[in-house]
């Protein structure tokens, strides 16, 4: 049995994340300040659990600490203001949340968990080396972990988000050497599943297909995309944070099914039972992050995590989910 | 009369710029915790000014905000763990020192300082473009302000700098668009003078030639620069502050002569009036950047400011300085 703090832990990744750690006895505290987030059924459903607390309180106030307690074994440091909305209407909060809480993180890690063999997991992006297509029209495809982290241009707020991620992987990975703490970070690629937020492709798609939008919009049909089902990325997080192998380390995560977009919109559309007449096509804004696919040997080489879900497997349950949970 | 805080103001660039402007009627207070400066001679005359204040604090601790005060009409946040040889051997405090103090004082000017019309200035830095080069092999020479800002490697301690610069300015471009308050952002590129510290290039090669180290090593002998005297940075940096066409804005602060690394030394040697029987050319530390120029086109056309100071007399001077103050076991 483990003492698991999950920080951000009403999210999309923090919820199934919980679910899935709270059926292996271990004892789970999430926190969150539901900022974003809503008190759902699913989400009664987990905290009714007797070995999940939730905390609720303001990770960037220094304060809210001395709640949390301590002698955690593992810590999942999920918090941030996800969604391009968020990136352009209040980029100094993505910004500000997202850096504070690190730093209160760490300095809440070496210096009062009180557990020197205790592991610290960051969940970064994609969104940190993205600015390299704008800015120089080069990415190697698939992106392996190591390359160079950009702002293409510090005015635009689409990149605070990136911003903090960038500072936020610097402060773990020097922290962690110079304090001699052990943690891992993982940049998860393209995730999808229930309870995923309602700003994405795929829940987006669903809501086209379901209204019957016709000529339905097809966005770069023939980009090659690989979407990886949340539970494969939740296990992809755990063994990453289980392996010792792993300390040190920054790990993509990301699916090993390559589709065009096109064709995975057909998968919905058979799913689904419906077909649109026509197309309306549209090429991909530069701004988005279609174009992304993540070179995963590295993390199927150093952990035995492989991801399990095939796409019309993980699309199917997505699409009962999401037609059963309209947004409100 | 103006009111002004200089933070980070007993370092280089602080001291000469609160120099500056205790000259006029101005009420200056200085914060430090000394961490790298020393209350040296130089600085014991400045705070020797009636109009010259100092407060020893930890910036990066939030209470210490309680002894700023209020009502500042110009504030120059200069706090920054400068140097390479810390950037590889504390980046976890060049972060950390950063990127705190400078939450802080923006938390601190827009809820605390209690004056809508006053401006905040950021002095970021070269370093935090300076990876695209080495990442992309592509960066434009003379190099504008609206280039891609990159961390090329975030194992690297050697990035620590330029990540929390890159980082500092996104705060204060996104928080001043928000909270609707007045900044400017600048980037200092080579300034070099009197009392810059002894880790820098050039107080290097003054105590090398003093020391008549031969053979000479050049690290990084093809390597170009732009040295910017710090008379004229300062005099930059109070414009780029007192302009209000300035406003919201980003800076390259330097000159746009390009200087060789090993005629730097050539012209030091003619100066000091010494030169080796041999040199030992060596190839650059790994990480640095082979060539760097500021274009500095947009500070002249915006405000009519250039550097003046040609390399030659700014060596006399700062050669002059280091001879009067050879390093005593200093600090770092």
């Amino acid at each position: 049995m483990s003492k698991i703090l999950i920080t951000g832990g009403v999210g999309f990744i923090g919820y199934h994340l919980a679910n899935k750690l709270s059926d292996q006895e271990h004892e789970i505290v999430i926190i969150d300040n539901f900022s974003r987030n809503k008190k759902d059924s699913d989400l009664e459903k987990l905290l009714s659990k007797p070995n999940v607390r939730l905390i609720e309180a303001d990770l960037t106030d220094r304060k809210s600490w001395d709640k949390v307690g301590k002698g955690y074994d593992y810590i999942y440091h999920l918090i941030s203001i996800n969604g391009f909305k968020f990136f352009k209407e209040i980029p100094h909060e993505v910004l500000r949340v997202g850096i504070t809480t690190t730093l209160n993180v760490l300095n809440w890690l070496y210096k009062e968990n009180g557990n020197p063999k205790a592991k610290i997991l960051y969940t970064s992006s994609n969104e940190v080396y993205m600015g390299a297509i704008e800015s120089f029209e080069k990415l190697p495809i698939p992106t392996p972990e190591k390359i160079p982290e950009i702002i293409p241009d510090t005015y635009n707020p689409r990149w605070s988000y990136a911003g903090q991620k960038i500072i936020n992987e610097l402060l773990f990975i020097h922290y962690s050497k110079a304090f001699n703490f052990r943690m891992v970070i993982v940049r998860p690629h393209n995730i999808y599943g229930p309870r995923g937020g309602f700003d994405s492709m795929i829940p987006k798609i669903i809501k086209r297909i379901r209204d019957h939008i016709d000529p339905f919009p097809l966005i770069s049909p023939k980009e090659n995309r690989s979407s990886c089902y949340i539970e494969d990325v939740i296990n992809a997080m755990i063994s990453v944070m289980r392996s010792p192998k792993t300390d040190g380390n920054t790990y993509n995560i990301g699916g090993n099914e390559e589709t065009t977009v096109g064709e995975l919109i057909e998968m919905m559309f058979s799913i689904m039972k419906w077909h649109p007449k026509k197309f309306d096509v549209k090429e991909n804004p530069i701004d988005s992050s279609l174009h992304c696919l993540p070179d995963i040997s590295k993390i199927e080489k150093d952990t035995k995590w492989k991801s399990k879900t095939s796409l019309k497997k993980g699309l199917e349950k997505t699409i009962k989910w999401y037609l059963s949970n309209p947004q409100s | 009369m103006k009111k002004i805080l200089i933070t980070g103001g007993t370092g280089f660039i602080g001291y000469h710029l609160a120099k500056q402007l205790s000259k006029k009627d101005n009420k200056i207070v200085l914060v430090d915790n000394f961490f790298r400066s020393e209350k040296d001679e130089d600085l014991m005359e400045l705070l020797k000014k009636p109009n010259i204040r100092l407060i020893e604090a930890d910036l990066t601790m939030p209470e210490s905000w309680d002894k700023i005060g209020s009502g500042y009409d110009y504030v120059y946040h200069l706090v920054g763990i400068n140097g390479t040889k810390l950037f590889y051997e504390i980046p976890h405090e060049v972060l950390r020192i950063g990127v705190t103090t400078t939450l802080n004082v923006l938390d601190w000017f827009r809820t605390r300082n209690n004056k809508p019309e006053a401006k905040i200035l950021y002095t970021s830095s070269n370093e935090a473009y300076a990876g695209a080069l080495e990442a992309f092999g592509k960066l434009p020479i003379p190099t504008p302000e609206n280039v891609p800002l990159v961390i090329a490697d975030p194992y690297n301690p050697r990035w620590s700098y330029a990540g929390q610069k890159l980082i500092g300015e996104l705060l204060f471009i996104h928080y001043s668009k928000a909270y609707n308050f007045r900044m400017s952002i600048v980037r200092p590129h080579n300034f070099y003078g009197p009392r810059e510290g002894y880790l820098h290039v050039i107080p290097e090669i003054i105590e090398r030639i003093n020391k008549k180290v031969d053979p000479f090593p050049i690290f990084g002998a093809d390597d170009t620069r732009s040295f910017c005297y710090i008379d004229d940075a300062i005099t930059a940096i109070q414009k780029v502050m007192e302009s209000d066409k300035t406003d919201g804005g980003t800076y390259h602060i330097g000159t746009h002569e390009e200087t060789v690394i090993k005629d730097l030394i050539e012209m030091m040697f003619l100066i000091m009036k010494w030169y080796p029987i041999k040199l030992d050319i060596k190839n650059s530390p790994e990480g640095s950047v082979k060539r760097r120029l500021a274009d500095v086109s947009k500070i002249k056309k915006e405000i009519g400011w250039e550097a003046k100071i040609p390399l030659k007399k700014g060596l006399e001077k700062i050669i002059k300085w280091y001879l009067a103050h050879p390093q005593k076991n200093s600090k770092k």
